[in-house]
């Protein structure tokens, strides 16, 4: 199984595109990079959800390590998604309130909340 | 999928179908795939074929997580099984055989936490997920393992059953 993970520098943020399915046997690879780029330097992250097909309970959790991660490093993780079957995901955890999710990644390089 | 036309002619005959598994996480999209074929069929739209198929992976999972020390795992069974107006599928974990307690979590002990993000640290999500995606949920431990009974209300089948 395919898991893209491509990063990117956009306005002082680090973009990390992710594409096709993150579940319990991709996740790993997810977090590795995560890690990876915060050892890097990369404080300031957006985790693009735009190209991915499936998220399960582990990809959440993946994310809500790097989210606390980066907080810990005085920087910030937030989404870029508008995909439905993603967003519903956060929305039945109650992880909409953990982070915060934008409809582009001109929006979360910029600031400007999709809220 | 290969075989995914011979699992519809099957289920389309018999009312059901039934794969095994080995309990390793690199087969779940397998599952999936034959989950999404096979919800197709019925009168359910996409999101709710969506919402099925991310309820099954995430049973899957508990069992795939629950045999990762176990010296000889035995597969994950997936039965699908439906009826003129619901589908049910059937996740079993085989390894917890002979009166062994499920290893599958109780739906009736569930509440959403109140942390979501410590929650998701702790592997904590799984189950409210599935609770919130499907329409019942319940387990069972019987003599061929611990399992998860899902059941979704759906229309009528798009094909024409044999005859």
């Amino acid at each position: 199984m395919d898991l893209g993970l491509d990063v990117t520098e956009r306005n002082g943020f680090a973009v990390l595109a992710v594409r096709g399915e993150v579940d319990v046997y991709t996740a790993p690879r997810l977090r590795e990079r995560l890690v990876e780029m915060v050892s890097q330097g990369h404080h300031q992250v957006v985790v693009d959800l735009e190209g991915v097909d499936f998220l399960d309970s582990t990809g959440l959790g993946v994310l809500v390590g790097g989210l606390k991660r980066l907080r810990s490093h005085e920087g910030d993780l937030t989404l870029v998604c508008t995909q439905r079957r993603i967003l519903k995901v956060f929305e039945i955890t109650g992880l909409t309130k953990v982070f915060q999710i934008f409809d582009d990644v001109d929006a979360a390089t910029g600031g400007a909340s999709s809220d | 999928m290969a075989g995914s036309g011979a699992a519809i002619e099957h289920v389309e005959r018999t009312g059901g179908v039934q794969i095994d598994v080995p309990a390793e996480a690199g087969y779940l999209s397998l599952v999936r795939m034959l989950v999404h074929t096979l919800a197709q069929r019925r009168d359910l739209d996409d999101e709710r074929i969506e919402d099925l198929v991310l309820a099954v992976s995430e049973a899957c999972g508990w069992v795939v997580g629950s045999r990762r020390t176990a010296d000889t795992p035995r597969p994950v069974q997936v039965r699908w099984s439906e009826s003129e107006n619901a589908c049910v599928i059937e996740v079993t974990d085989t390894t917890s055989q002979d009166g062994d307690a499920p290893s599958v979590p109780s739906p009736d002990e569930v509440v959403l936490p109140p942390d979501p993000g410590r929650a998701a640290l702790e592997g904590e999500l799984s189950l409210p997920l599935v609770l919130a995606l499907v329409d019942e949920v319940t387990s069972s431990a019987g003599p061929n393992g611990s399992s998860v009974h899902m059941t979704v209300t759906c229309g009528a089948w798009q094909g024409q059953p044999d005859l």
